[in-house]
């Protein structure tokens, strides 16, 4: 727990140096589902961890596909916005830079 | 140490100075301690390398008290209730003969002696048949681990204590004071030291006294009377009137050998519980006799009165479609055993998990009971199926003669019912937790929930061979 808690600390902090660093612009709702997505994540990894634990087969199988999935769907959106919109922003930045050039 | 010199100075009337030291006394506990350092998983992770049970260790009386053992720790979706899920007529309810139930004469008075006989021999049969052929759970060396524990687990208990313990009166001094709540922390943390798992507190009324038999295990009339003392003889146990209190509670099963019932080594699982209850019993009727009060216990498992009954009113468990309570913490996986005291307790109230609301729609115990002993009705009844029941709980009713033929022919306990029951699963599993807590707040995702039990897998397991693979902690308490 205690080591799961300081890798999402630093995580969480990385995450949020290299979002200013780089300068993109994250809207809440991407937020939010990035939460989501990471608390399905944790989710999945505690049980897939407990199951696999205790000798089960199927379960962590399961718990893979029924939680894991959407949780890597979410991730994907979270990251996938505001990059994208990043991308757009920079290529708009080196048009408008060359036509003025 | 602090606390001693605080003592000393106390004796010797140095008010200010036992004040002084005996602030520094610490109440709080070692895990306390590890939750401010924000340390409770590494906390956790510390005590599961703890030798023999994670026994919590006391220094004094004062840190039983202040401990957080102590007190009455439920999850945070256990609601207390006035009366519980389960519905009873205490004017229909009365006192009942434990020679009717199928341990004694039921069996025998149901299904008649040849049948008996017969069921007795097919179990011999079966049990050499196995043996030779190795069946899996079913070879030699489960069957030792099966008699070996066996062997000891109904030891000879004693209804009055063995008594000893000094006395207030012996050691010159007067008894223990305490008001019904500070008791009742003492109580949960002696008895945690001493291997309980849960504690609940019933007080005896003219309805509660009902859940104690007429005759106990052993065929001993039980008398609840105006009396002085309790007594015992060859043929009668008397509980004096002002014995009020039940301490009822539990001894934890092993998780891992309950999901591999009914094969012979699982059965070790039950046989421990069992040898385990008398063990704290004894041990603990001498504490309170030290204390200056009466501790009165089974003179075996099972003794003196309902474990399901005083459970369910102390809020232990909740009434479930196999006639067992279902606990928050371990579902069924657990043996529960019971004493009586003058010691003034403070009752605790019976519990609302959703238990009761989850069985009317699950109804995976009665589908998969080899036997089909379970009621797969989905409402309750006041009905009783034999004389080997007594009337006045609306409940699901099991046939009983049809599981002890069974519990005969396989040679075992069975027990198949808690291995697959969907509320008997992992603690470590996070989603479990949200399960139970959904449960015991809305019945909306019952259905959706044993949907997902089958998924899983979860439930009894039958590669038994596995079981000689595994690693166990320590009674194989997981």
């Amino acid at each position: 727990m205690f080591l799961i808690g300081m890798l999402v600390g630093m995580a969480v902090l990385g995450l949020v140096l290299f979002i200013n660093h780089r300068n993109i612009d994250v809207r809440w709702y991407e937020w939010l589902i990035g939460v989501l997505g990471f608390g399905f994540l944790l989710f999945t990894i505690q049980n897939v961890m407990a199951a696999a634990e205790g000798y089960w087969e199927t379960a962590p199988l399961v718990f893979l596909w029924l939680f894991g999935t959407p949780s890597l769907v979410l991730l994907i959106i979270a990251v996938l916005l505001p990059w994208l919109r990043h991308r757009g922003k920079n290529r708009k930045g080196t048009v408008a830079e060359n036509a003025q050039g | 140490m602090n606390h001693l010199v605080s003592f000393a100075f106390e004796k010797r009337g140095h008010k200010a100075m036992a004040k002084k030291y005996g602030k520094y006394h610490s109440t709080m506990s070692r895990r306390d301690f590890m939750k401010a350092l924000g340390l409770g998983g590494a906390g956790l992770g510390m005590a599961s390398m703890a030798p023999v049970v994670n026994a919590p260790a006391y220094k004094d009386m004062d840190e039983v008290l202040s401990s957080s053992e102590a007190g009455l720790k439920r999850p945070s979706w256990v609601k207390e209730v006035d009366r519980p899920t389960a519905e009873i007529d205490w004017d229909l309810f009365e006192r009942f003969d434990y020679g009717e139930v199928m341990f004694v004469r039921g069996f025998e008075k149901a299904m008649g002696e040849t049948y008996v006989r017969w069921a007795s021999q097919v179990g011999r049969e079966n049990t050499t048949r196995w043996l030779r052929q190795g069946k899996p759970g079913f070879t030699l060396r489960d069957y030792a681990l099966d008699r070996g524990t066996a062997s000891h687990a109904f030891p000879a208990a004693s209804f009055l204590g063995h008594r000893r313990s000094p006395t207030p009166a012996s050691l010159g001094v007067s008894r223990w004071e305490g008001t019904p709540e500070e008791n009742s922390r003492m109580v949960r943390g002696i008895m945690r030291l001493l291997g309980a798992d849960d504690i609940a507190i019933v007080e005896l009324d003219e309805n509660t006294e009902k859940l104690f038999y007429t005759f106990d295990t052993d065929g001993k009339k039980i008398n609840i009377e105006h009396v002085t003392n309790p007594d015992e003889g060859e043929d009668y146990r008397t509980i004096p009137k002002r014995c009020r209190w039940v301490i009822v509670y539990t001894i934890k099963m092993s998780y891992e050998l309950v999901r591999r019932l009914p094969s012979w080594s699982a059965g070790a699982t039950t046989y421990l519980g069992y040898a385990q209850g008398p063990f704290l019993q004894d041990r603990f009727q001498e504490v309170i006799r030290t204390l200056g009060y009466t501790c009165l216990g089974e003179s075996r498992p099972n003794a003196l009165g309902t474990s399901t009954g005083f459970g369910v009113l102390g809020g232990l468990g909740e009434m479930s479609r196999i006639e067992h309570q279902i606990t928050p913490k371990r579902g069924l996986s657990v043996r529960v055993f019971k004493m009586v005291t003058d010691l003034p307790l403070e009752p605790t109230k019976p519990i609302n998990t959703g238990v009761m609301d989850f069985c009317r729609t699950c109804k995976k115990c009665a589908e998969l009971c080899p036997a089909n002993v379970i009621s797969s009705s989905t409402e309750t009844t006041w009905e009783v199926p034999g004389p080997y029941k007594r009337p006045g709980v609306r409940s699901w009713f099991k046939i009983d003669p049809r599981c002890i033929s069974y519990w005969r022919q396989t040679g075992t306990a069975c027990g198949f019912c808690f291995a697959v029951c969907p509320l008997t699963r992992p603690q470590s599993s996070s989603y479990f937790n949200a399960m139970r807590s959904t449960i015991s707040r809305t019945t909306a995702f019952n259905g959706a929930f044993r949907r997902m039990d089958d998924m899983l897998g979860w439930g009894a397991r039958k590669d038994y061979e596995s079981f000689w693979d595994l690693e166990f902690p320590v009674y194989g308490w997981d």
